[in-house]
């Protein structure tokens, strides 16, 4: 249903004359997730300096997500999404990810896979997949909107909080030692042997230990990581330009 | 210079200290500030011709003295002219070197002031004009790479300024190729079709020097996978294969310093991996040797040029509009191309970065080098073009060159950070490669990210295959950065070991004194075990780590972290009795010296460091040792210690040959 919406709006927004400056603020309210029962639309106008962007929100009874991206990437990644969805059914399941071939000669092709599940889901439908690809959106003048409640989704640490999440698979908070192997060993795979890869997760967890300080177990907690990386400019490392 | 050169032959062979003020005062070189004040300037050739009478003097008294000789056998003799030109030219390079070595150790800086005026018109016209237009404008490498090392600005912005000044070429000289052919044509035979010839020119020029290049790298990256056994030649390979990819792009006339650019670029990372460290480093000092003589060479002859009045005439309107217009023109340029770029660029460039490339458009040897290959019948304006350059060049040399180092600070650009990487870094940054290029490639977007892993799978499954050697292909990147990570951590380790040899004696109670001798001799052997198992790469770390970092004092809980104490699970690397036997000399020497500090009553005091941080880092890196007892060969080359120590060294040491790798890895190491 919210994918028949999605495509309304975006129709909507592609027979308007998308090259002004005009901010299209969509909220429309899902009482249930993510069955939609009925749904408000309020589409306002604003006159904008900069250029425009979509502001799509879906309230929830506990959270608001704040997905923005211009309109005309979203119509791209809609476009996307519908050539993934090779049977038009109106989410995504595992496999359309896996049809598409780079893929599966990533090492991490199917941790980023799993992230676009929810803990839990089988489907992915749109929102969401445009809510983890928000992610990887370059920062560029953002401005604090009115509505913008939660940090957006590109922040340095909603970014971190995402990459954090790929190793830690279990979702327990911390990356253990077992997990941290196993990244190393699908990236690393054939190029080192299996003592070559314990020494070096060896070495990450001691040197995230001892740069935090903190506890000195055998895993890597969410502050660790984020210390261990704070050299790192994590915007533009993890930045893609969704070209025009 | 060709007139001043005679002159100076003559007085070489009688005055040298005559000869010292002459070609201080008159070889006045950018880079090379002189202590001597300005009144050798003028005088210099005043001098020089002065000089020149005497010889008439000495010259007579050595006929004589030659003439009573002649007829015999001479012993020694005087070869002067058989020696006088690399003779000259040896001595004008050192003076010009000390030259750089006073100026270091004092920072005055002094030079020659050249200023005559003399008021005439330019007589020029508008093909002249673009001529000197093509050829002043040009940004050049030399000087930019002399002012920017010491700078230190980010990658980025250096790589920006240099990497315009290299393509430069290409743009300069076939501009003034270009001009230089309307010129002799004259402007009215100029046909439009010419125009287009110009640019066409322009493109195959640069294109075809960057495909000469690539070639010669591909070349030079595969000779250079067959030379393991005749290491001693690889640097002769890598200079004579780019100097051919000069030479060739020079047979083509395509852009001789693109080609030379592009060969190393592209060759870099085949050859770095194929050729020994010590070809690497010979190629990497030979080079800048090299580079800094021909610079030298360079500013002497600029500077000459400068004193010498009959090759230049001087305009003040051209000077002083020049001056103006190249500094306005430049920013403009700058400003209006980076408004372009930034709608590309992911980071953009700011107003701080365009200020820095704008002032660091320096002009040096390639203009000078075109106004002087000027034609004096067909470009009567030469000597003005040659004075407006000349001056040109002195004043972004100098001015902007000494100056930009203030501006950089006042501005506060961000300098090229020298940071250590962590291991934890590493991994990250290679897993955020992946993460981007699955996210592009489920966004169906083909960025950044997308042709870079597909360059690097090109790479690996063909280009590495034929160039680089078998034993490199299999090398892991991430390993090797782990291990030169480990290294670095060594060396540190050593140092604090050293530190410990060399600092006062105290009275400490004996117990203590017996904990820190265990402690700091466990450590330094865990470190020397560390130190086997990098061993192919310990001469990169030592080139790598120079400066012994600064240890903060870690709690007191670290000195539990050691190998038989904690229980974790990695295996020790295996030790090979070959290895063992070949420790490189400084480590054998620090080694030896802690053993003998250690062994002595002189214990070290009770500092609040018994353990170095990285110490015990290293210690869980090698494991658990089995409490079983292996009586070692002789395999190091260490003294025996002290009776009361004896069991733990054996031990150590034979555990550590005990264990070992399990699968390629004794291969490798053994």
């Amino acid at each position: 249903m919210e994918t028949a919406l999605i495509k309304y709006l975006c129709r909507f927004i592609k027979n308007k004359n998308t090259k002004t400056d005009n901010l299209i603020l969509f909220r429309y309210s899902f009482t249930e997730w993510p069955d939609v029962k009925e749904s408000s639309i309020e589409a306002t106008f604003l006159q904008k300096s900069s250029r425009h962007r979509l502001m799509l929100s879906s309230l929830t009874q506990s959270a608001v997500l704040c997905v923005s991206v211009s309109s005309s990437h979203l119509l791209r990644l809609y476009e996307r999404f519908e050539s993934l969805d090779r049977e038009n059914r109106g989410h995504l399941r595992k496999e359309d990810f896996q049809a598409v071939r780079e893929l599966s000669m990533n090492p991490v092709g199917d941790r980023i896979i799993g992230s676009f599940f929810s803990p839990g889901q089988e489907t992915v439908d749109f929102p969401s997949f445009v809510q983890v690809l928000a992610h990887f959106r370059h920062t560029e003048n953002d401005r604090i909107r009115d509505g913008a409640q939660k940090e957006p989704a590109n922040s340095t640490a909603r970014r971190l909080k995402f990459v954090f999440q790929l190793y830690d698979q279990d979702r327990d908070g911390k990356i253990s030692r077992a997990e941290l192997l196993q990244v190393l060993r699908e990236m690393l795979g054939m190029q080192v042997t299996e003592e070559q890869l314990q020494s070096i997760a060896e070495r990450a967890i001691q040197e995230a230990n001892q740069e935090a300080n903190q506890d000195k177990d055998d895993a890597i907690s969410f502050d660790e990581f984020r210390k261990s990386m704070e050299k790192v400019n994590i915007d533009h490392k993890m930045s893609i330009r969704f070209l025009e | 210079m060709l007139l001043l050169l005679p002159v100076a032959v003559d007085l070489l062979g009688t005055a040298a200290p005559q000869l010292q003020g002459l070609a201080l005062g008159t070889a006045s070189p950018v880079h090379h500030l002189l202590h001597r004040g300005p009144e050798y300037g003028a005088p210099g050739i005043a001098l020089a011709r002065s000089a020149a009478e005497e010889p008439a003097g000495f010259g007579g008294e050595e006929r004589d003295a030659a003439e009573h000789h002649s007829g015999g056998y001479r012993v020694v003799q005087w070869e002067w002219s058989y020696v006088q030109n690399p003779y000259i030219i040896a001595t004008w390079l050192l003076v010009a070197s000390l030259a750089k070595i006073c100026k270091s150790a004092s920072g005055v800086c002094v030079c020659v002031c050249v200023c005559v005026c003399v008021y005439v018109h330019v007589q020029a016209d508008l093909m002249d004009f673009l001529l000197f237009g093509a050829l002043i404008s040009a940004v050049d490498p030399v000087a930019v790479l002399a002012v920017f090392e010491e700078v230190h600005v980010n990658e980025t912005l250096f790589i920006i300024v240099f990497g315009e000044s290299l393509l430069n070429d290409a743009v300069t000289v076939v501009l003034y190729k270009v001009y230089i052919s309307f010129v002799e044509v004259g402007a009215a035979n100029v046909q439009t079709a010419d125009y287009f010839k110009g640019v066409a020119s322009f493109l195959i020029v640069s294109i075809g020097g960057t495909l000469v290049g690539l070639v010669f790298a591909v070349i030079l990256g595969f000779i250079t996978r067959f030379t393991k056994k005749v290491r001693i030649i690889e640097p002769l390979f890598v200079f004579l294969l780019v100097y051919l990819a000069y030479l060739t792009a020079e047979l083509f006339s395509l852009s001789a310093i693109l080609s030379m650019t592009f060969c190393g670029i592209g060759a870099n990372k085949y050859v770095e991996a194929n050729i020994s460290q010590k070809s690497r480093t010979t190629v990497k000092y030979t080079m800048k040797n090299l580079a800094s003589i021909a610079e030298t060479i360079i500013f002497i002859f600029l500077g000459i040029s400068a004193v010498d009045k009959s090759k230049w005439a001087w305009d003040t309107g051209l000077v002083s509009c020049t001056l103006i217009f190249i500094f306005v023109f430049r920013a403009a340029g700058v400003v209006g191309q980076t408004w372009l770029l930034n709608r590309f660029r992911l980071v953009p460039l700011d107003k701080i970065d365009q200020v820095v490339m704008s002032y660091g458009g320096l002009r040096g040897a390639v203009a000078f080098a075109l106004v002087v290959l000027l034609d004096g019948e067909k470009v009567k304006a030469k000597d003005y073009f040659v004075a407006t350059t000349i001056v040109v060049v002195f004043f972004t040399v100098m001015f902007q060159g000494l100056t930009i180092k203030p501006l950089v600070k006042w501005l506060k650009v961000p300098r090229a950070t020298n940071r250590k990487p962590t291991i934890n870094e590493e991994i990250h940054e290679r897993a955020f490669d992946h993460i981007l290029t699955a996210v592009e490639d489920i966004a169906g977007l083909q960025g950044y990210h997308h042709w870079r892993d597909k360059w690097e799978q090109f790479d690996k499954n063909y280009l590495s295959k034929l160039l680089l050697s078998k034993s490199k292909y299999r090398r892991s990147e991430l390993w090797e950065a782990y291990q030169k990570i480990n290294i670095r951590d060594a060396i540190s380790v050593i140092d604090q070991v050293m530190k410990f040899n060399h600092l006062e004696l105290r009275p400490v109670h004996e117990n203590k004194v017996t904990l820190l001798n265990e402690k700091v001799r466990r450590s330094a052997l865990k470190l020397i075990c560390v130190v086997f198992v990098c061993f192919p790469l310990v001469p990169a770390a030592l080139d790598v780590c120079q400066s012994p970092p600064a240890v903060p004092s870690p709690p007191p809980s670290e000195d539990n972290h050691l190998p038989w104490k904690a229980g974790l699970g990695s295996p020790p690397p295996c030790v090979s009795v070959e290895a063992t036997k070949i420790i490189p000399v400084d480590l054998q020497q620090a080694w030896n010296q802690s053993i003998s500090s250690l062994e002595s009553v002189s214990s070290p005091p009770a500092l609040a460091e018994p353990v170095h941080p990285r110490i015990s880092a290293l210690s869980r890196l090698g494991g658990p040792r089995p409490a079983s007892y292996t009586p070692p060969s002789s395999s190091t080359s260490v003294r025996a210690p002290g009776p009361q120590k004896r069991d733990q060294t054996p031990q150590l040491m034979g555990q550590v040959k005990g264990q070992t790798w399990s699968g390629n890895d004794v291969s490798r190491w053994c």
